[in-house]
């Protein structure tokens, strides 16, 4: 299992990155909507979807492999078109929720985050 | 009826008693028409007339016969509409005739002649005729007889074994199209006034076959039926023929069916047992360019799809994922690497644009080469992505037919599995060749399957061989800093226009890149280890003298073989040809029905000069073809005039003809050559030569000086070329790039202004604005 990390905004997220630089993990980073406290759902319901079928194929990852999930906020922040992961000239984030495996430039984006065999692929790859 | 026999048996005098309104529509009067019936005589006018008429065509004559005393029929005790409609939806064939004419009585032999029943009605034996008639002009357009429906469909006019047909009025001519070709045997689209589709009439009727032809040129429907068909078959030109449904093409590709059997397999098709379930209705094998492309295309036709597709490691044991050459060990890296040599050239240019650039600027293979397989790595990926959404199987593994409908497929770990398929389609592609006659070649030498992805800078490198491959990599590997040979055996670049591979070879030589010709390597030995390794090359020279040199990397780029040796075709029996060992096709299909190939694997007759082993053509061709199998278009694939560009360090693009193909196929007099050399401006500045870059327009001079030939060397010569070729698509003459106003400053803009010729040979020196 891949060691697993949970960070909120761009900052976090940027600095634990660079951390990691130079150490040749796979990283895989899971941008998602806020969840709220009362019943850990997310405002972003493509999110819910996506969630349980990700977090069921993680024991693919080998061990030295990182998963983050990474929270974008709430909706009023996350649908500002100046949101800071749009933003970012790395991640230019377009829809949650993206999985992504970091520097490699694979993709998974919306209801592709839901489909077993396609997350999967991008874990086994 | 035995009027008009005489009227067109004897050309100036003719008897009559009674009048008839006729027109003729053809020079040859094979086709004169009663419009009107009613006699303009009556019958106290019935003395004896002797008419001298000349016949034009198109004209409208008068000319009086005997009259004819028809038997009335009882009247019809419907409306003239519900009668009509429901004779032609109650009877298969319905013929709507006159007891006098001619065509009439022609036209239910020819159904007769079938084994045809029908049903006819003599407009002139019924009390109400005039009444249907008009019915009839309001419904079909069409004012004379016979008016005939078959299956419910109007088709038209008889003449000498064939029918004319046109849309019923308010009809759709997608419609109109499609149902005339589902109902009829055979369909010509043509002009009456075209000699080709003169010459395809001709031919069927040698064949004693009957057809339906559309004369576009005389109906007010034609040019929209001609958009319609150039959307549906991608010919814009007429005879544009239908056989059984199956698109022939123009009169050249109907006579080709014929010769190579193709028309007589329509005719008469075999027993297609349609009761076999198959696990696939397409199977794909080889997922390249051309491979994918067609599966997606076929998925999104409602097909069951498998790709097959597995890379057999190189001698070196380099492999690489889903996707085939062009993005994992070809155009993909090889231009993202030709852009590390162009940005090091930049860069030195930079100072004279007044950059403070460092004077040692120092390029690191293996940061660009992680990049660039991050990237392909990525592609990969999302090919796999979009076979997933578009439900195609990806099987990674590699298929060999057991018959035309089965295949042995064998994955990595040599598990096998049979899959049956309806369809199959070969798409394996080609790997680099490795000459027999090199001692040493496999285990010490690189291909570009390996250079790509190779985990070290290769250091000085020789790369042998004149083939497009060979000068790229030798370009990036000189731009990125390398110590690069090039060893050829003769020309450089076979195949291309050898004016413009010159201009490539020198500008290379200039470039620092050294050439060592009429030379081949005759042996390879390893004499140190490492990353890179030295390995000795001895090589025989044009006097026959052994020479030797030490490289670090031996990149042998002698040309392509393709990947058919292991499929086992001889089982199924497709053709190929013996030298190439590519496969026959026409139209993309083999001589065995169901087995179709594409991309750089096909030897394709229907081809207009050679097919070109390009990524976007084995796509293009792909999608087409799915298309075709599932019957959303008959649009087939046009091999003339296929942009391509060669990204050496002076770029070349081309379309069409080269220089040395023009003058052999329309003869050295009837090629006009426009020439001049450019400067573009960003080398003024950065001080870089003003009399290598050149442009040349290849006219056609017996075509309205027709652009037959398009070659360019010089920056982003791709970009350049590709909006040419669309020029060449709409067969642009040199006027039209003559009045194209050109972009300023660009160095496209040299095809507008284009005046020196080559027989001319005037000066072509740079000019300014």
């Amino acid at each position: 299992m891949a060691k697993q990390s949970v960070f909120r905004g761009l900052q976090q997220l940027r600095s634990y990155l660079t951390s990691l630089e130079g150490s040749n993990k796979s990283i895989f980073i899971l941008f998602t909507g806020d969840k709220n406290e009362q019943d850990g759902s997310s405002w972003c319901p493509d999110c819910n979807v996506a969630d349980p079928v990700i977090h069921k194929s993680l024991n693919l990852l080998s061990e030295d492999s990182e998963f983050i999930t990474c929270y974008v906020g709430d909706r009023p922040t996350w649908k500002n078109p100046q949101n800071e992961f749009r933003m970012d000239k790395d991640i230019q984030l377009k829809c949650i929720p993206t999985l992504m495996q970091w520097k490699k430039n694979k993709v998974l984006r919306e209801e592709q985050c839901a489909d077993e065999s396609l997350v999967e692929m991008l874990f086994e790859n | 009826m035995r009027l008009f026999s005489k009227l067109l048996r004897h050309r100036s005098h003719y008897l009559f008693q009674n009048s008839y309104q006729v027109t003729l529509t053809r020079p040859r009067c094979e086709s004169l028409f009663c419009i009107n019936s009613t006699p303009f005589y009556t019958l106290a006018q019935k003395s004896p007339k002797i008419l001298n008429l000349e016949l034009n065509k198109n004209s409208i004559y008068s000319i009086s016969g005997i009259r004819y005393t028809s038997n009335k029929m009882p009247p019809i005790n419907k409306s003239v509409e519900t009668y009509v409609e429901d004779l032609i939806s109650q009877n298969k064939i319905v013929v709507f005739s006159k007891t006098t004419c001619p065509w009439c009585i022609k036209v239910k032999a020819l159904f007769k002649s079938l084994n045809e029943d029908f049903k006819t009605v003599e407009l002139d034996e019924l009390s109400n005729g005039d009444d249907v008639k008009n019915y009839l002009i309001e419904k079909t357009n069409q004012t004379t007889v016979p008016n005939v429906f078959i299956k419910g469909m109007h088709i038209a006019k008889h003449e000498n074994g064939a029918m004319h047909t046109q849309p019923k009025k308010g009809e759709p001519v997608d419609q109109f199209v499609n149902e005339l070709i589902k109902t009829s045997r055979i369909v010509i689209f043509s002009k009456s006034t075209c000699p080709f589709c003169a010459k395809v009439k001709d031919f069927f009727k040698s064949l004693n076959e009957t057809y339906v032809s559309v004369e576009l040129d005389q109906i007010d429907e034609g040019p929209a039926i001609r958009d319609y068909l150039y959307e549906k078959t991608g010919q814009k030109t007429v005879p544009n023929v239908y056989v059984k449904g199956v698109h022939l093409g123009g009169y050249d590709n109907t006579l080709k069916a014929h010769t190579e059997g193709r028309l007589a397999k329509i005719f008469n098709p075999e027993e297609v047992k349609d009761d076999v379930k198959y696990d696939y209705d397409m199977i794909v094998i080889g997922g390249g360019s051309g491979g994918l492309a067609c599966s997606k295309a076929a998925a999104a036709n409602g097909a069951k799809v498998a790709v097959l597709d597995f890379v057999k490691p190189t001698p070196l044991g380099t492999t690489w994922g889903l996707g085939g050459t062009c993005v994992n060990v070809g155009c993909i890296p090889k231009k993202l690497m030709h852009q590390a040599a162009l940005l090091g050239e930049g860069l030195e240019e930079s100072r004279e644009f007044g950059w403070q650039t460092p004077e040692k600027i120092a390029h690191k293979w293996e940061t660009m080469r992680e990049n660039i397989q991050n990237y392909i790595g990525s592609l990969n990926f999302n090919y796999r992505v979009q076979l997933r959404d578009k439900k195609v199987d990806y099987l990674n593994a590699y298929g060999q037919f057991i018959d035309k409908h089965r295949l042995l497929i064998t994955d990595k770990k040599g598990k096998t599995k049979e899959i049956t398929g309806k369809n199959i389609v070969i798409a394996v592609g080609g790997r680099p060749k490795y000459p027999e006659d090199i001692i040493g070649a496999k285990e010490n030498s690189i291909t570009s399957d390996d250079l790509f992805s190779l985990p070290y800078n290769p250091g000085k490198t020789l790369c042998v061989g004149a083939s497009y491959v060979s000068l790229e990599c030798a370009g990036f590997l000189k731009g990125i800093g390398n110590d690069v040979t090039v060893m050829v055996r003769s020309i450089l670049l076979r195949g291309f226009d050898q004016q413009m591979a010159g201009i490539i070879g020198d500008y290379m030589e200039k470039h620092g890149i050294r050439f060592v010709r009429g030379s081949v390597p005759t042996e390879i030995t390893r004499i140190k280890e490492g990353q890179p390794g030295e390995y000795l090359v001895k090589y025989k020279n044009e006097n026959g003298e052994i020479l030797e040199e030490v490289y670090n990397t031996v990149m042998l780029a002698v040309g392509r073989d393709v990947c058919t040796s292991d499929l086992n075709l001889d089982k199924v029996g497709v053709k190929l040809n013996p030298k190439s060992k590519k496969i026959l096709t026409t139209f993309e299909q083999t001589n065995i029905d169901n087995i179709y190939a594409i991309g750089d694997v096909i030897d394709e007759s229907s081809a207009n000069g050679r097919v070109l082993e390009l990524t976007p053509v084995a796509i293009k061709a792909g999608q087409l073809l799915a298309d075709r199998i599932y019957g959303k278009s008959d649009v087939k694939m046009d091999y003339y005039a296929v942009p391509t560009t060669v990204f050496t360090p002076i770029e070349y693009g081309s379309i069409g003809y080269s220089e040395e193909e023009a003058i052999q196929t329309f003869g050295e007099d009837n090629v006009e050559v426009y020439h001049t050399s450019f400067w573009p401006l960003e080398w003024t500045v950065a001080h870089k030569p003003h009399d290598v870059c050149y442009a040349k327009l290849i006219c056609n001079k017996n075509d309205n000086m027709r652009v037959i030939g398009l070659h360019v060397a010089g920056p982003n010569a791709g970009e350049i070329t590709q909006g040419y070729a669309v020029a060449f698509k709409l067969r642009a003459t040199k006027k039209d790039f003559d009045m194209t106003v050109g972009i300023h400053p660009t160095n496209s803009e040299v095809f507008t202004t284009l005046k020196t010729t080559k027989r001319s040979g005037e000066d072509i020196g740079g000019a300014g604005c």
